[in-house]
């Protein structure tokens, strides 16, 4: 299972701040987010950064299963 | 004591729960080597060209790295413009109209370094730092900066 970290936007549309998928792709993890949260959480995702420990990942990254992937919207700071 | 002067490139970059002290950057910043010092306070307003109504309260998010972030992207900025000393926070928490949200000071022996260095500072945190912004307005409804 891939752990999961939803914050601000992300986490509001979810309804939490992470949980574990099993997903073998990013595109993959997508899919299941939308599948599980609907709507509100897929027009968040297209303004959103997937992060796979840390680096930007595109649809056709692979997941291992100790992967943290992190779901940020734009930032806004100042 | 050591002067300001001996201090590292960045004196301060932290994100903080707590109310930002402007003083205390500029202190932390300044030594009698400087003539120079620049300093930026960007303070919660009450509109927002994203929400229709008047916004009365923001909400600041950060990330766990956020912190690390912060600090390296002082560092960064400090040593793109050399002979500068740079002091930086961002709030979290929820913040009324007029907080500071954010605060950064640079001082230098020169003006320019001084002017250019502050602006670069708070350009990259807007643009690096993992930090979300949630506007509330006066009808109770509330938006994400920047994610819809």
């Amino acid at each position: 299972m891939t752990e999961v970290r939803y914050f601000a936007a992300a986490a509001e549309a979810a309804g939490r701040h992470g949980e574990s998928l099993a997903a073998n792709t990013i595109g993959e993890l997508r899919a299941l987010m939308v599948e599980r949260h609907g709507e509100p959480l897929e027009r968040v995702l297209t303004r959103c950064s997937l992060l796979v420990d840390g680096v930007v990942a595109e649809n056709d990254t692979a997941l291992e299963e100790t992967d943290v992937v992190d779901v940020l919207p734009p930032f806004a700071g100042g | 004591m050591s002067s300001p002067s001996n201090l590292a490139p960045v004196v301060r970059a932290t994100i903080s729960a707590q109310p930002l002290d402007v003083g205390a950057h500029q202190d932390a910043v300044t030594g009698p080597a400087d003539g120079a010092m620049a300093c930026f306070v960007g303070t919660v307003r009450d509109h927002s060209p994203d929400a229709a109504g008047r916004v009365v309260l923001l909400e600041y998010v950060a990330h766990p790295d956020a912190q690390e972030t912060l600090e390296r992207i002082a560092a960064d900025v400090a040593g793109r413009y050399g002979q500068v000393r740079v002091a930086v926070s961002h709030r979290t928490g929820e913040l009324g109209v007029g907080d500071a949200a954010i605060v950064a000071c640079v001082a230098s022996a020169h003006r320019a370094a001084a002017f250019d260095a502050c602006r670069d500072l708070v350009e990259t945190v807007k643009a690096e730092l993992p930090i979300w912004k949630k506007q509330v307005l006066a009808d109770g409804s509330h938006t994400w900066v920047g994610a819809l």
